[in-house]
């Protein structure tokens, strides 16, 4: 124990005498976590648009007054013509066209590149349109529509526990890649191996004081959600603290199991960047997991942001029971479970 | 003269490690193969549970024709709202269609969905509306909207294409930003820069040299990108190959010189790597490459245009899109040419062969 | 029975394509100072890691201790104390926090064991809160030998504990050593590329390429001393390198004080001090790396402060770090630095036939350097710092961790180019060495204590050799 004890202090100190590491560390979640909520969204809040009326009647006036007052949409010009609309897409200065004929009638040419904003807009100045003409009766909508968990359909609801697994994944596995292959590379290992320490003291003190730091960012990241963002907390704080301590657990045994299997801090650095990628992609973070073809989805069940952001989803934003996330909960168990064993396989004893 | 020998020297130990020439291969590849697959804010594969309390023929046919549809697919009947919010809390269902007694004469329908992810819930919305009013309308027409609307450059509206061209920007990235940085660091740590410091080779030589054939790794990487889009999904640039050639290699230089200052400032690979890190993906946030620029609130809005990165994505998506054309991307390329020189000027300068 | 015994080991490597070691058969008696000498590759390391357990031998069998290297590894690791060739401290650690984690390892504390360690921690203590990084070299062996033994072990393995060291301190390690062995009884296996410290080994094995070739009493082992004789060349009164009050102070630190002193064209100036003097930073302002704070030098008649990029093109230069590409060839090497000097691809073919016979490595010509044994990259180092016949070139211990033959291969080297006519600016922690250079200079805490002729020195402190004229000078350095 008191091994075990003096191997977790020189851990620390390691941490604590980086300060350029330590810095980058604990500011890094904080910046993206801020950057992802305010400014990574999907909403449309925006649409710039060229009129070309040729009907010059009331309903076109009444129509472009409308857009004009509209938060979402500013015309940026009223023509008769719509010539320029294609080069005016081509610049990006536009990025929808109403054209109003009194022949052809009400046309819209939207720019399609990015289809979710495209489809957005569209409907937008179709609604407005709709609200302009002179419908007698228009019918009451069959449908009542109710919005769960997000009535304002803030999109920082649906990418703020993402990205909280992502900052986690990342800085964890980044933290303790390098922790074994550095004294690897250093040749402190080769006295530590020579020493009667036992391998998983090795393991499990590597790992101690780096959940210690990813505790620290966990808290700072759920203070920012919740102030600074408004995010709900809707469900249970403690399950949710639970499932992020065993998460961030996976993601270090995942950085150590790199560090074991690995011999160069840079090859170790790379491999941890890499995870980056089934983190972002994989994981229904950005891009929902139904929108995936098959394979992908299947591939997605080894991920482990995917179990945790679906459960930080349920408690942070639904507010479910904890027994909906007891799933989640013990796959990520077992995958760390999982992680630390194999990476204990791997540890060689000897220099070979 | 001496550039040659130390571009040589560069060429030879890039191609001896056993790893970087196959990640030059399968990072193309394997990015343009994933990416626009994964990378889709398309809505598909809603599922709905069901509460029918109004148990008619007519309910019946209602529940059958959402089913039907290509969006949504029922995967549960619940007897009780409690039932179905079960469904939805476990993953089972997205939406819950309650059909209230009396539907549909004395009420309306009632949708519940999981707005979670606010995208799906307002496209769940407003697919059940549609069909709910079709099938109400039966065989009259279905109320028009008052415009119709035509989607240009993206006329199928696929996701796929508005991604490919961002790939480009991220293997650059990589591969013209990151490498050449770590390989400097990594000659300070194991001491053969002294040797070259001693020398007389000049500053610009010495970078120069180093960034070189990633740069061509770099345009070697985007072509075989423009390839493999071509033959996996069939898509091309729009627009002229030469100007988006004309902007990968701007934006090689500016991303090499980014890497340049990190590894001047940096004494050991992993500061370099956490730095780098640390920029790169501030860059890809505010960049629009994920999520678009116009949603994001007006500070942020103001922040991208300090970032190089997003003049060059939304120069390669206006080529592979629109087809702009290189005068039509004037602001863009300044903005881009800008900041290379900016970086390299500030990369020359915190370069210290004396100390 | 014998506390070590080796019988018959083999150890390969590459799937058996290098054999490091092969059926070593060796006992070693509890009490003995036991020397392993050889040269690089000889197969020492891989001898010292089989016997800690850090590798598994292929054939043979092996004890330390009564415990058999494969199944007891545990209780041997219990057991004994390993201090490995390169420095394998952590470097952000403290002294005391070093010392501290080591003793925990082994489950005692510091104080349990104190008097073990006491002769050589005292000298530590005063610096106890510096990280182990900024120590000087002679500091952190001190440090890395207190660290391997805080847990009384009853063996000591030490891999070139002196390597990098300066004489003074090497003394006092050595010293502390012999009476660690005869005070507490703790046996001692050392290898070491000094002669005088292998002449205090109680038995030595010399071993050469993979086996033993001799055991016995060191003076009826070891063959009898090379010697290198030169004759000087006549010294014209041109000066290429003349420093004047030359001064490099970091914070309140002054690393180079007020140095001043002038070398003749064509000399072999030995640059000579402890660790930590002032000799690389003196160094480094002479080849342009550093801006001196004060007093001026010019180097091939350019100023070292403002025209440094010049005298960049008339010098060659070997850190003391070995510095050549390791993923090239030993040609490509040769191919690049005469590229960055300017040469013609004519010039650059001519210069490498001739520099690699010079060598005698015409045979590993197309060899990757990293495959290359140390002794050979040092001369290749050497090789391609005159490979673009500068007329001086400055050498930070070229030879340190070297062999003494390579030492001595090394040398002539030396003088074939010094009767080139290129001046030779050369540092070195073996005082043998001092003794083949035309004038010395002997720097202690940042200032020139003596400068002259081996001889003239030798007369001036009335003492035999320059081993002991260097002993005199250091001892009065208050700065560590």
């Amino acid at each position: 124990m008191k091994r075990f004890l003096s191997f977790v202090h020189k851990e620390f100190l390691h941490i604590f005498r980086d300060k350029v590491t330590m810095l980058i560390l604990l500011v890094m979640p904080v910046v993206l976590i801020v950057l992802f909520g305010f400014a990574v969204t999907t909403e449309v809040k925006s649409a710039r648009i060229i009129v070309a009326d040729r009907m010059q009647n009331d309903f076109s006036h009444k129509a472009i007054d409308a857009l004009k007052a509209n938060k979402y949409t500013s015309v940026e010009l009223v023509t008769t013509d719509e010539s320029g609309t294609i080069e005016a897409m081509m610049r990006g200065k536009i990025d929808l066209a109403l054209v109003m004929d009194p022949d052809r009638g009400l046309q819209i040419l939207a720019d399609g590149s990015e289809p979710n904003q495209a489809q957005t807009r569209a409907n937008y100045v179709n609604q407005i349109l709709t609200a302009q003409q002179d419908m007698a009766s228009a019918p009451a909508s069959p449908v009542e529509t109710h919005y769960l968990f997000n009535p304002q359909l803030k999109s920082e609801y649906n990418f703020v526990p993402g990205v909280i697994g992502m900052i986690i994944m990342l800085i964890c596995a980044l933290m303790t890649s390098v922790s074994i292959v550095r004294e690897k590379e250093m040749g402190t290992m080769e006295i530590l191996l020579a020493s009667p320490l036992h391998p998983l003291v090795i393991i499990v003190s590597k790992l101690l004081p780096y959940f210690v730091v990813s505790s620290v960012n966990l808290a700072s990241i759920l203070l920012i959600s919740k102030y600074i963002l408004g995010i709900p907390l809707a469900g249970s704080i403690w399950a949710f603290l639970l499932i992020s301590m065993v998460y961030i657990l996976v993601a270090l045994s995942l950085g150590l199991l790199i560090s074991v299997a690995v011999d160069t801090q840079l090859a170790a650095m790379l491999l941890s960047l890499l995870l980056i990628v089934p983190t972002m992609y994989l994981s229904g973070l950005a891009f929902p997991l139904e929108s995936m073809p098959r394979p992908f989805e299947v591939v997605s069940h080894i991920v482990p942001a995917r179990w945790y952001i679906d459960a930080a989803r349920k408690l942070l934003i639904q507010g479910v029971e904890f027994r909906y996330v007891v799933e989640d909960l013990w796959i990520l168990s077992l995958q760390a479970v999982l992680l630390i064993g194999i990476s204990f396989s791997l540890f060689k004893t000897r220099l070979e | 003269m001496t550039l040659n020998y130390l571009i040589e020297k560069e060429f030879k130990q890039l191609f001896r490690n056993i790893l970087l020439p196959v990640v030059f291969v399968l990072l193309p590849i394997g990015l343009m193969n994933m990416v626009p697959r994964l990378a889709t804010q398309e809505v598909k594969g809603l599922k709905f549970a069901v509460e029918d309390k109004s148990h008619t023929s007519l309910s019946r046919q209602l529940i059958n024709k959402i089913d039907a549809s290509n969006y949504l697919s029922l995967t549960c009947y619940a007897p009780s709202y409690a039932e179905a919010m079960h469904s939805i809390n476990s993953g089972d269902a997205d939406v819950i269609i309650e059909i209230p007694k009396g539907y549909p004469q004395e009420s309306s329908l009632a949708l519940y969905a999981n707005s979670t992810n606010g995208t799906r819930g307002s496209m769940a919305s407003m697919y059940v509306t549609q069909i709910a009013a079709d099938a109400l309308c039966g065989d009259s027409e279905t109320a028009a909207l008052p415009a119709s609307v035509r989607f240009m450059f993206n006329t199928c509206l696929d996701y796929k294409i508005y991604m490919i061209p961002a790939i480009f920007a991220l293997e650059l990235m990589l591969i013209v930003g990151f490498l050449p940085a770590l390989n400097i660091v990594g000659e300070k740590e194991k001491g053969t820069i002294e040797q070259i410091n001693v020398s007389p080779i000049g500053k610009i030589e010495f970078v120069v040299s180093k960034i070189v054939p990633y740069v061509v790794v770099g345009l070697f990487m985007s072509i075989e990108s423009l390839v493999a889009a071509k033959a996996l999904y069939d898509i091309t640039p729009a627009g002229s190959i030469l100007t988006m050639l004309l902007f990968i290699a701007v934006f090689c230089m500016l991303v090499s010189s980014l890497g340049l200052i990190a590894s001047n400032y940096s004494s050991t690979i992993q500061q370099a790597a956490l730095t780098m890190f640390f920029f790169l993906v501030i860059f890809i946030l505010m960049s629009g490459l994920l999520t678009p620029i116009d949603s994001m609130p007006r500070w942020a809005q103001l922040i991208t245009y300090a970032n190089p990165m997003r003049y060059f994505i939304e120069a390669m998506r206006f080529i592979y899109l629109k087809g702009s054309t290189l005068s039509q991307l004037l602001p863009q390329l300044t903005a881009l040419s800008g900041y290379a020189i900016l970086g390299w000027a500030v990369a020359i300068a915190s370069y210290r062969k004396n100390s | 029975m014998s506390i070590i015994s080796l019988d018959n080991i083999s150890k390969s490597f590459n799937k058996g394509k290098t054999k490091a070691i092969d059926g070593v058969t060796l006992d070693i008696e509890e009490g003995e100072f036991f020397g392993l000498i050889g040269p690089d590759g000889a197969g020492k390391t891989t001898t010292y890691r089989l016997l800690t357990t850090l590798l598994k031998p292929d054939s043979g069998t092996a004890t330390v201790d009564g415990f058999d290297i494969v199944k007891d590894y545990r209780q041997i690791r219990q057991n004994i104390g390993y201090m490995p060739g390169k420095f394998s401290l952590y470097p952000d650690l403290s002294v005391e926090e070093n010392l501290r984690f080591f003793a925990k390892t082994f489950g005692t504390t510091i104080e349990e064991n104190y008097h073990l360690i006491e002769d050589i921690y005292k000298m530590l203590e005063p610096f106890k809160n510096r990280r182990a990084g900024k120590l000087s070299g002679g500091m952190k062996q001190k440090l890395a030998l207190s660290c391997a033994l805080i847990h009384a072990p009853r063996v000591l393995f030490l891999d070139e504990p002196t390597t990098g060291v300066d004489p003074v301190s090497r003394k006092e390690l050595f010293a502390m050593l012999k009476k660690l062995n005869s005070e507490n009884g703790i046996t001692i296996v050392v290898s070491t590329p000094y002669r005088d410290e292998v002449l205090t080994c109680s038995r030595i094995a010399v071993m050469s390429e993979g086996k033993i070739t001799a055991i016995g009493r060191p003076e009826d082992v070891l063959e009898p001393e090379l010697t290198l004789s030169h004759e000087v060349a006549e010294l014209t009164d041109q000066y290429v390198i003349e420093a004047e009050g030359l001064t490099k102070q970091f914070g309140n630190f002054v690393a180079t004080d007020h140095i001043t002193f002038k070398v003749r064209q064509g000399e072999i100036f030995g640059f000579l001090g402890a660790n930590g003097a002032g000799k690389t930073t003196a160094m480094r302002m002479l080849t342009g790396l550093s801006q001196p704070t004060d007093g001026r030098a010019t180097v091939a008649g350019f100023d070292c402060a403002t025209q440094y990029e010049q005298i960049k093109k008339n010098i060659g230069y070997m850190s003391q770090k070995f510095a050549l590409y390791d993923d090239l060839t030993v040609e490509e090497n040769m191919k690049l630095y005469g590229g960055i000097y300017g040469m013609t691809p004519q010039e650059i073919a001519e210069r490498t036939t001739e520099l690699l016979a010079e060598l005698g490595a015409e045979s590993i010509r197309k060899s990757m350097v990293k495959s290359l044994p140390l002794g050979w990259k040092q001369k290749l180092a050497f090789g391609v710092s005159i490979f673009h016949t500068p007329g001086i070139v400055f050498l930070d211990e070229p030879t340190g961790g070297v062999d003494t033959e390579t030492r001595k291969q090394f040398w002539e080297l030396i003088y074939d180019a010094a009767d080139k006519g290129i001046t030779i600016f050369v540092t070195t922690h073996y005082m043998d060495e001092a003794e083949y250079c035309d004038r010395v200079s002997i720097m202690v805490d940042g200032k020139i204590a003596a400068l002259g002729t081996p001889k003239e020195l030798k007369e001036k402190f009335r003492v035999e050799t320059m081993y002991d004229v260097f002993l005199t000078l250091a001892r009065k350095a208050t700065r560590q």
